[in-house]
């Protein structure tokens, strides 16, 4: 008897290890299925959950931004919209498409830079970089990603875009989430 | 006899504990693997922009797609030794593909490989693994590129490579990625890559000019690779027929989208050279659609051109379709 209840004990305790161990292993590859919330932090909101017409407008920031950084690291200044605009470059150049009448300005104070896009009706768009400080060593292990990109002479700088509807006063580096900004981002859940 | 009894007892204990803890450790190391193997399937070898080790001489990159290949021709053109090469046969569609001893082969004398590395090319990982190439750099065109949602479900939509501003952006990201390999040509890839996206954006911003009055703003397609393309010309996407890539919807799956088109007055079809006409033919009866025929860039022959080719033929069907053809 002491024998049988010692091996319903052992069994008891595979199959409950077991269990724990297959939980705790699945659980979160299913937390990244389709019905799970985006993985995006408070001040965030995700590109994939943006209306179709302001995923366009993030799109065309982020071609904008890659051709104002080009512009930088040729030159060491960030280029005017009115500048870039007479290039094609989206989102400063006419846009035709662009039914909510944005107007940029670019908006500079110390390491801090805005391209701030103003709309007729819709939600504000704000570009912001922020370079290192003066003297700031390169350091080519750095990962780029969304938020950090390098300039081609090897600078990092910090970039975001960022969308909200209150006005926007003066240069920005990191706007006030309780005003309701929101940094998009790429994240998907 | 007791004793006896007591040590045979014991010994059985012990080997029961000895088996219970190899069949935890059993279970625990499935579970880790599968695990691990989660995490390869999604992880970024090179996507992240690490470093690289740069290098001199010839520079050899593999492309998984035709748009691929396109874009990184124009990034590479007039460097010394650089040279691009298609892994897939330009017949096969990376949909329908399975891999080749001789495409494998092809893969072990490459310095870097362009791939999508969200979903369109996923027999390539396997594929370098065993062509037993450990110094190729893996360039995921995808790593920093905004990803919208598939019609069905909620997996990413893969099909960034249709799309003019992916291409620009995702073409600049390739040759800073290359220019890290080859940093004496650097400066060349970054400017050839300028270059094409100034040539993309010339014919986007053209279409884009007669797209702005488009008298139809809705279209259904056949394949569900459009959405980033529609997007960028305002245009809305009311369905996808095809369920998932290469499958035949079935009749209740037709019947829903002869549903959607008479519910949102729906005129437009985008459809592809291979769909079969019979289910067109049922679509169009049935409601009255027009069907235009647009292509994914995903069979021919490769070139350079192929990819501003086909887009700029892809945005004049497009202004056809929602702007001179309809009747007010």
């Amino acid at each position: 008897m002491r024998e049988t209840g010692f091996v319903v004990r052992i069994v008891f305790h595979v199959v409950m290890w077991t269990a724990i161990v297959m939980t705790a292993t699945w659980f979160p590859r299913r937390g990244s299925a389709p019905a799970a919330a985006p993985a995006t932090a408070i001040g965030e909101i995700a590109f994939r959950e943006l209306p179709g017409d302001v995923q366009r407008m993030y799109r065309r920031c982020l071609d904008g931004l890659a051709d104002a950084e080009e512009v930088r690291a040729d030159t060491g200044a960030w280029p005017a919209v009115e500048a870039l605009a007479a290039r094609g470059v989206p989102p400063f150049a006419a846009d035709p498409i662009d039914k909510a009448g944005y107007r940029w300005v670019l908006r500079r104070e110390g390491t801090a830079v805005n391209y701030a896009g103003v709309p007729a009706t819709g939600p504000t768009l704000v570009i912001t970089v922020l370079e290192p400080d003066p003297g700031t060593p390169i350091d080519p292990t750095a990962y780029t990603d969304e938020q950090h990109h390098r300039l081609r002479g090897g600078e990092m700088i910090h970039v975001a875009v960022w969308i909200g509807t209150k006005p926007v006063k003066g240069v920005m580096v990191t706007p006030a989430i309780e005003d309701g900004w929101k940094r998009i981002t790429m994240v998907t859940p | 006899m007791e004793a006896d009894h007591d040590g045979d007892a014991v010994m059985r204990r012990r080997e029961l504990l000895r088996v219970s803890a190899r069949a935890c450790l059993v279970l625990a190391g499935i579970a880790a693997c599968g695990r691990s193997g989660s995490g390869s399937a999604t992880g970024s070898a090179s996507g992240s922009g690490s470093a690289v080790a740069a290098g001199s001489g010839p520079l050899r990159v593999g492309v998984t797609l035709h748009p691929y290949y396109s874009w990184t021709a124009n990034i590479v053109a007039g460097v010394p030794g650089a040279e691009v090469v298609a892994v897939l046969p330009g017949e096969i569609d990376a949909g329908n593909y399975q891999p080749s001893p001789d495409d494998i082969a092809k893969l072990a004398q490459l310095d870097a490989i362009v791939i999508n590395g969200i979903g369109h090319d996923d027999f390539i990982r396997p594929m370098i693994k065993a062509s037993g190439n450990d110094h190729i750099v893996v360039i995921e065109a995808n790593a920093e590129t905004p990803l919208v949602k598939s019609a069905h479900g909620d997996a990413p939509n893969s099909h960034t490579f249709l799309s003019f501003e992916n291409a620009i952006a995702q073409s600049k990201l390739i040759a800073q990625r290359l220019g890290a390999l080859r940093p004496a040509a650097a400066a060349t890839f970054a400017a050839n890559a300028h270059a094409y996206g100034d040539k993309l954006r010339a014919i986007e911003q053209a279409a884009a000019q007669q797209l702005a009055h488009a008298k139809l703003k809705t279209v259904i397609t056949v394949h569900d690779g459009y959405t980033y393309l529609l997007q960028e010309f305002g245009i809305e996407l009311a369905g996808v027929v095809q369920p998932a890539h290469g499958l035949t919807p079935s009749a209740k799956e037709l019947a829903d989208m002869i549903a959607l088109v008479k519910a949102q007055h729906v005129h437009v079809v985008l459809s592809e050279q291979d769909f079969p006409a019979k289910l067109l033919d049922t679509l169009t009866e049935a409601t009255g659609v027009q069907v235009y025929t647009i292509s994914h860039v995903a069979v021919g022959d490769y070139s350079a051109t192929e990819f501003e080719t086909v887009m700029a033929a892809n945005a004049a069907t497009l202004v056809r379709a929602l702007v001179t053809d309809p009747v007010p």
